[in-house]
């Protein structure tokens, strides 16, 4: 042992564990004052290159001794190697982490198939078939296990389950044929029923499309319906909602329709708890995106069961994902989501679109086979008809595209339509068109819905805001600002809860829209006066900036 | 813009420091006056070869074929930027010390 009390001090072997530690706890104390002044690693980074330049020719430019720039050069050209190099490591980490992302939500995607399965087999597990109400009540008392008399029989007998089975079947076909004759019931009068011209039965005698109908509205799913231009899509949909309200009262149908045409108002009016329109064509690409994101968080903020109608997907997703990919691509995982666990939450999707090619939906063929198809053709644009035939979206008879064509001519009202149920194509029967304009004559059937009936939320939010006789909606200009951005305003506002505090320039930076079309603090100033002196809000202070949300809106 | 173009930036001013040590180092030590000058040269001399290089690449000659912007498997313009550098760094040092 040495008598140098430094040498004992820091014992003679420098790799003692006592040295180790003294090290570390420096170097710890080094790095987290470090991490103090310089928060991030680029942080770090630039300022090492800053620092290594500066070292490098400052002392240089002012001209010190030779032999310290040298020094500071060297120290300097080593400090800007090891922030390049560090720089270079930051980057290879955000590549990796944006590339695990990327992973992690294919993974979530094969995630979503497992999740479907497992629900799928709770189901099962926990109310066998009971859940599935499209079966024939003959079979579902033979399954169900609720009252106590079938818990007596054992599940296991086969003959009595296969008795019930045939009993079913039987009736099924009686009430097929009943039906084949009867027009769907609800708000369509006898007149309107469907004639039984055995020219409409269809290359499947067994199915009517009528009760196709009544069986998709019955046991509802997420679909895609597709159609040529003039199709029917609209006449169809609207037809199978009546439908669907009759089977499903408590459903939430919400309405997201592109198009804006007063026209086809008549569609939705009656049957939609919520309807939200957009005129396509004349707005902007990031209002139609802004409307679509509004519109998607107010269907997801509904409980219980709920229906989307998505209208004009054809246009509206190009739109889309050309102008805001990221959002975009959030939808599409959404509807995996409800393709997958929609049917027990009952949450549905009836997308309606021109084309069912998939890269024009913005989505893969797995994904768009995800929904169940439905497709409609007319003959009254064979072009397009043979188009949408010639793509995979739906399967064509043996025939031919002739025979789908034949079934159009033999269709009352020229068209043929494929559906998921009975995987066939037929020739679809006279539907009552609810909209009150015929596409195919161009003439109003019985008289024009008025315009001030068109389902239009910025209307709406017009004659809410308005103090004066209104005026054209789309025309308005008021407080300083388009109906557009009024509505905007509105739609911030009305996501807040009843009580919530917030500020003028919070609405402002949370809405993109108003960024983007330069809207200010000021610009808003006399729309929040205007709404506070309603009632709407309630100022905080006098300077007008926070306030409390009173609802109403 | 990504971290990678400021670390290129970085790892290319290496050249810079490494043509104004060099001449500092010359100023101490003049024996390293004959290695500045004959860096010099070969700097002039990657000039002249790539300004023919390039003469020949536009007048489409067969060995321009060859001899392409693809230098040594290094990109011509990233090893320009080099030389270059050496060469400011060592001038302007030259110039505030001299």
């Amino acid at each position: 042992m040495s008598a140098n009390p430094l040498v004992r001090l820091f014992d003679v072997d420098f790799n003692s564990d006592r040295n180790r530690a003294i090290l570390r706890f420096l170097f710890g104390k080094a790095g987290s004052a470090i991490a103090r002044v310089f928060p991030t690693r680029a942080a770090v980074c630039y300022s090492g290159l800053v620092t290594g330049l500066a070292l490098a020719f400052v002392p240089i430019a002012k001209e010190a001794p030779v032999r310290f720039t040298l020094t500071t050069t060297l120290i300097g050209a080593g400090l800007v190697a090891v922030s390049a190099h560090e720089l270079d490591e930051l980057q290879d980490d955000i590549d990796e982490e944006k590339t695990q992302r990327d992973r992690d939500r294919q993974l979530r995607l094969f995630a979503d198939t497992e999740a479907k399965n497992r629900v799928a087999e709770t189901n099962l597990l926990r109310h066998g078939y009971e859940l599935d109400k499209s079966l024939p009540p003959e079979l579902q008392q033979a399954i169900s296990p609720a009252s106590p008399e079938t818990e007596t029989v054992s599940p296991s007998d086969r003959a009595a389950f296969d008795a019930a089975i045939s009993a079913a079947q039987t009736s099924q076909r009686q009430t097929q044929s009943n039906h084949s004759a009867q027009q769907q019931k609800g708000d369509r009068t006898p007149e309107e029923t469907t004639a039984t011209d055995p020219l409409l039965v269809s290359a499947r005698p067994s199915t009517n499309f009528t009760t196709t109908m009544e069986q998709i509205a019955q046991r509802l799913v997420s679909m895609t319906v597709v159609g040529v231009p003039g199709a029917g899509k609209g006449m169809f949909v609207s037809n199978l909602l009546r439908l669907a309200r009759q089977h499903h009262p408590q459903l939430h149908i919400f309405v997201m329709e592109g198009k804006g045409d007063a026209k086809e108002a008549g569609y939705w009016q009656g049957v939609a708890d919520d309807i939200r329109s957009i005129q396509g064509l004349d707005a902007s690409p990031v209002s139609i995106v802004a409307w679509i994101n509004g519109c998607l968080e107010d269907f997801k903020a509904i409980s219980g069961s709920k229906l989307l109608i998505f209208d004009e997907v054809t246009y509206l997703y190009k739109v889309w994902q050309t102008t805001e990919k990221e959002s975009f691509e959030d939808y599409i995982q959404y509807k995996i989501g409800l393709s997958s666990m929609g049917d027990s939450l009952q949450n549905y999707i009836w997308e309606i679109g021109q084309v069912s090619n998939a890269k024009d939906l913005g989505v893969t063929a797995g994904i768009r086979s995800l929904f169940k198809p439905i497709a409609i053709v007319s003959n009254h644009d064979r072009r397009a008809a043979n188009a949408l035939l010639g793509t995979k979206f739906v399967p064509l008879p043996e025939e031919g595209k002739k025979a789908v064509m034949q079934m159009c001519d033999r269709s009352p009202c020229g068209r043929a339509v494929y559906d998921y149920v009975n995987d066939c194509w037929q020739p679809m029967p006279q539907l009552e068109n609810l909209s009150g304009f015929d596409r195919d004559t161009r003439s109003f059937a019985e008289q024009e819905p008025p315009a001030s009936k068109q389902p239009d939320v910025r209307a709406d939010l017009e004659r809410l805001l308005s103090v004066e006789t209104p005026e054209p909606a789309r025309k308005v200009t008021r407080f300083g600002l388009t109906v557009e951005q009024i509505g905007e305003v509105q739609q911030r506002l009305s996501g807040l809860q009843p009580g919530a505090i917030s500020s003028v320039k919070r609405i402002r930076e949370n809405s993109r829209l108003l960024r983007e079309q330069g809207i200010t603090q000021a610009n808003l100033a006399e729309l929040f006066d205007y709404l506070a002196v309603t009632g709407a809000i309630e100022w905080l202070a006098s300077d007008q900036r926070d306030f409390r949300y009173l609802g109403g809106l | 813009m990504s971290h990678r173009i400021v670390s290129k930036f970085g790892y290319y001013s290496l050249a810079g420091f490494a043509g104004s040590a060099l001449v500092q180092l010359a100023v101490i030590w003049p024996q390293t006056w004959i290695a500045v000058g004959a860096l010099g040269v070969l700097a002039l001399l990657y000039f002249a070869f790539l300004l023919v290089c390039m003469q020949g690449v536009l007048r489409g000659a067969r060995w321009a074929g060859v001899l392409n912007f693809n230098l040594l498997g290094v990109d011509a313009i990233e090893s320009t930027a080099i030389v270059l550098l050496f060469v400011v760094g060592g001038l302007w040092t030259c110039l505030q010390i001299l």
